[in-house]
């Protein structure tokens, strides 16, 4: 029986990758897994209606702890009993700590052993976010699994400050256990970083492993650093997490991506790109993305994706929509609509896959797709490689599970 | 085709009236009953009730006056898809589609062949072609010869009718106005109404020619448009000079020029002009009148006998993150006003628009009345205001949200914010006409009427 208010069940391991299939249960909801979560930065996933995300059948979504400790701030939400009940939400919410967007959004972020020291954009106040201030905040907004401080590094940056990183996440993780007033309702976990050193994450995952933890996070690794080295450390940190606790990869979201970390073992993943693109007019399809807004769809009757049932593409045109994207709000809405199905069915369809035992096929089929020319990414390639995928050399051996 | 009254009047110079009336033309496609309210012969009120059905496309739809038309931008409902919408309403509409939010695209919409309204992903809803936007303000001048001014998103395009025409061939919609000049206000000298007028009846003549010849639009019913300013004269003018052409109703236009400057418009100087013009329209065809009108001017006009309005106020309240409050039925005709509500005079109200030292002078009365009919969502006061928008109000947004979820969307400018808003007040404003039309046929115009007033007085003090 877990302590804590998560469970995760196997249900399919694939035989040849480290890709698996699992249900994890919520307090609010059940998780199939490997899930892609959208992200509602406000408190509402930008120009859609709960209703809208859940006839798409999405489980989990994101809601940032920065944006929403500041406005309209933990008092006012745990007054009314959290964020699920303010925004109308009723499955499952996970927040991030607030660290990330506090790096990556303030240039005058100081980090020191007690926090992150920064100034606050709205009236220059010298404002200090702690790990117990980040527990205090999700705390107050309810979500169903909350993150710890971490203290994250840029992947770019290398030497001393990338092994003193990690280790304050070490720190920063036991005061965060420590601040943390609902474990009955709500799982913490905790963030490997490391940097782009494997000796560093190992180290990381060991001592985040010795705490009592439903799951595990993969932080540090969406932002500058190449392609090649992000996946080496993906397959290193889920080589060393347990397989029977969920294994969050964090701010991955195109599809190759989502597709080559299944293969390497993630569970979990969250991105903005599907919904920030949708605001720029561009619509998620398996060979990449529709710019709607190109004059090259003012005449193309057919919906988005003829394959695709979403609402928006039982309804509207390309050529409609090109009249609207960036236009007129509703564009949002029915963009955003069809991206966010298009993410959520890549998963269900690999989840089907690797039920089915075929998820190697699904792999070959998905880059056959999206890489006509057979220009599949290096990194892909690799990646796929460790995991005894070859898209070059396919034999009868890999086509099949057994 | 026979015009049928079907109606019970107890004013006998009323029906002799409609007995040497009852013989008149309808258009084909299109039949407007009428039904006359039951007034004492002192009636005060013209108001009406009626009907504008046997559309072509949708001949089952039955849609009755005073009508709201929903008006839209790029053929969609502003913030709201088609499954937004029918959270709404479900109920049959008809879609208000300005021809300067498509004109872009017309090439597009004939290539596609089908109309607009299935181009859109909207092919339940009826709809009716507009030349102007109602709810964003027109600018004024700019006139050459032969031509109206559409400005789009890409600059200012000039239209003639012949254009037009081909225009509203290539978006077939069900219903559409007449090119027209309305570029006058209160303000516009003789010259320019005079023109206006003239410009009216030529484009109104050439229009219906090209529409007679049109495979496409022959059998599609237009509607005139009835321009002249503030100027009786030019007004009977452009009736007398538009008899004899075949329309399915009217527009009165040249009152404003749209956008806000249909917000402050002042009774005293319209009634009169508006009262001389509908007594010498025929009463068997409907009459439009565009434009965001506030509610009460809204139920006065409705009492004078204009059947068709848009929906455009209630989308520009909720471009200013206004929740629409206002009592929209007679039954909470008495309800104390329980509304923390900041004085209408606050700062807190004014948009960037106004910011133009405009609030010293005599209009800020006006446009500080504007905005009684609404609350400001912005405004600090909701930030835990739990309550929902309007109390025991059926929609969407009030069933699920409180002031302050909405509050937050709008000062972080989320989408949602105006999504949310946006469904409220049309919802409001769907059943505000549902009460208009309630309450002309059990004769209480007047107590609706009544009860907005007490509403606003009690708001200003």
């Amino acid at each position: 029986m877990s302590r804590h208010p998560l469970t995760f069940q196997v249900l399919a391991q694939c035989k040849t990758t480290k890709a698996k299939c699992s249900l994890m249960t919520l307090p609010h909801h059940v998780v199939e897994t490997p899930v892609f979560m959208p992200v509602g930065t406000q408190g509402s996933l930008k120009g859609i209606i709960p209703e809208q995300l859940e006839q798409l059948n999405c489980q989990i979504m994101l809601g940032n702890t920065y944006h929403l400790g500041n406005r309209p701030g933990p008092d006012l939400l745990e007054s009314c009993g959290g964020l699920h009940n303010f925004m109308g939400w009723p499955r499952n919410l996970l927040t991030d700590s607030g660290g990330f967007q506090m790096v990556s959004l303030l240039d005058l972020a100081e980090i020191t052993e007690e926090g992150v020291k920064f100034k606050s954009p709205y009236d220059g106040s010298e404002c200090l976010l702690t790990p117990e201030r980040s527990i205090e905040i999700q705390n107050a907004i309810g979500a169903d699994i909350i993150m710890q401080l971490d203290d994250v590094v840029s992947s770019t940056v290398s030497g001393p400050r990338v092994e003193e990183a990690m280790h304050r996440t070490t720190r920063w993780l036991d005061r965060c256990l420590k601040a943390h007033k609902r474990p009955e309702s709500q799982n913490l976990f905790p963030i490997v970083q490391g940097g782009l050193d494997p000796k560093l994450r190992t180290e990381s995952a060991k001592q985040l492993m010795e705490r009592d933890v439903a799951g595990f996070a993969v932080g540090g690794l969406s932002g500058g650093e190449g392609k090649d080295q992000f996946w080496r450390m993906v397959h290193l940190s889920t080589d060393l997490l347990p397989n029977d606790k969920p294994r969050y990869l964090m701010g991955v979201g195109f599809a190759t991506d989502l597709v080559v970390c299944c293969a390497l073992g993630c569970d979990m993943f969250d991105c903005v790109f599907p919904t920030r693109t949708a605001r720029f007019g561009c619509a998620l399809v398996d060979s990449g993305q529709l710019n709607l807004k190109l004059k090259l769809f003012g005449q193309d009757f057919r919906p988005i994706d003829e394959n695709c049932d979403c609402s928006t593409c039982q309804r509207y045109t390309r050529a409609y929509l090109h009249t609207i994207a960036t236009i007129e709000t509703v564009a949002c809405n029915l963009i955003t609509v069809h991206n966010v199905a298009y993410q959520l069915r890549l998963m269900r369809n690999i989840r089907e896959s690797i039920m089915n035992g075929t998820f190697v096929e699904f792999i070959f089929n998905f880059m056959d797709t999206m890489y006509p020319k057979k220009d599949f990414p290096v990194w892909a390639m690799d990646a796929l490689k460790a995991v005894n995928v070859d898209l070059i050399n396919r034999t009868k051996q890999q086509n099949s599970d057994s | 085709m026979i015009f049928i009254l079907n109606l019970a009047l107890i004013n006998d110079i009323y029906r002799l009236k409609h007995l040497f009336v009852s013989n008149l033309s309808t258009a084909e496609f299109n039949s407007f009953q009428l039904e006359l309210d039951t007034l004492s012969s002192v009636a005060k009120s013209t108001a009406r009730l009626g009907s504008l059905s046997e559309f072509t496309r949708i001949p089952e739809a039955v849609l009755e006056t005073p009508l709201l038309l929903l008006h839209t931008r790029g053929a969609s409902v502003p913030h709201l898809s088609y499954d937004l919408l029918q959270m709404v309403s479900t109920e049959s509409q008809i879609l208000q589609m300005p021809l300067v939010t498509l004109v872009d695209h017309t090439k597009n919409v004939k290539a596609f062949g089908k109309g607009i309204a299935e181009f859109a992903g909207l092919k339940e809803y009826l709809n009716y072609v507009s030349v102007q936007d109602s709810g964003t303000t027109t600018p004024e001048g700019y006139h050459e010869k032969n031509s109206v001014s559409l400005w789009t998103r890409g600059g200012r395009k000039l239209i003639d009718p012949q254009t037009y025409i081909t225009c509203i061939e290539a978006l077939k919609p069900d219903m559409f106005q007449a090119m027209v000049d309305g570029d006058t206000t209160s303000n516009s000298s003789v010259k320019r109404v005079r023109r206006s007028v003239d410009d009216t009846v030529k484009f109104a003549g050439i229009c219906a020619n090209l529409k007679e010849k049109s495979e496409v639009l022959k059998d599609t019913p237009m509607l005139a448009c009835i321009t002249g300013g503030y100027n009786i004269k030019e007004r009977l003018r452009c009736i007398t000079e538009l008899k004899g052409l075949d329309v399915a109703g009217y527009v009165l236009e040249g009152f404003h020029t749209n956008g806000e400057s249909a917000t402050n418009l002042i009774w005293e100087d319209l009634e009169p002009v508006l009262t001389e013009t509908i007594e010498s329209l025929p009463d068997n065809l409907p009459r439009a009148f565009h434009g965001p009108v506030t509610p009460i001017i809204l139920l006065k006009l409705v009492s004078k006998g204009i059947d068709i309005f848009d929906a455009t106020f209630p989308w520009l309240v909720a471009e200013r993150a206004g929740a629409l409050i206002f009592p929209n039925t007679l039954l909470k005709g008495n309800a104390p006003i329980t509304e923390t509500l900041p004085s209408v005079k606050s700062q807190a109200l004014i948009t960037p628009k106004e910011k133009d030292g405009s609030l010293e002078n005599e209009n800020s009365k006006d446009e500080l009345v504007d905005r009684v009919f609404e609350i400001n969502i912005k405004d600090k006061l909701y930030f835990n205001d739990t309550r929902p928008l309007v109390e025991d109000c059926s929609c969407y947004c009030c069933r699920k949200y409180s002031r302050s979820y909405i509050h937050h969307l709008s000062t972080t400018s989320e989408l949602q914010g105006p999504i949310l808003l946006m469904m409220h007040n049309l919802h409001h404003y769907i059943n505000f006409f549902r009460s208009i039309r309630l309450a002309i046929r059990e004769d209480q115009l007047q107590g609706l009427h009544s009860t907005l007033e007490q509403f606003v007085t009690s708001r200003r003090s």
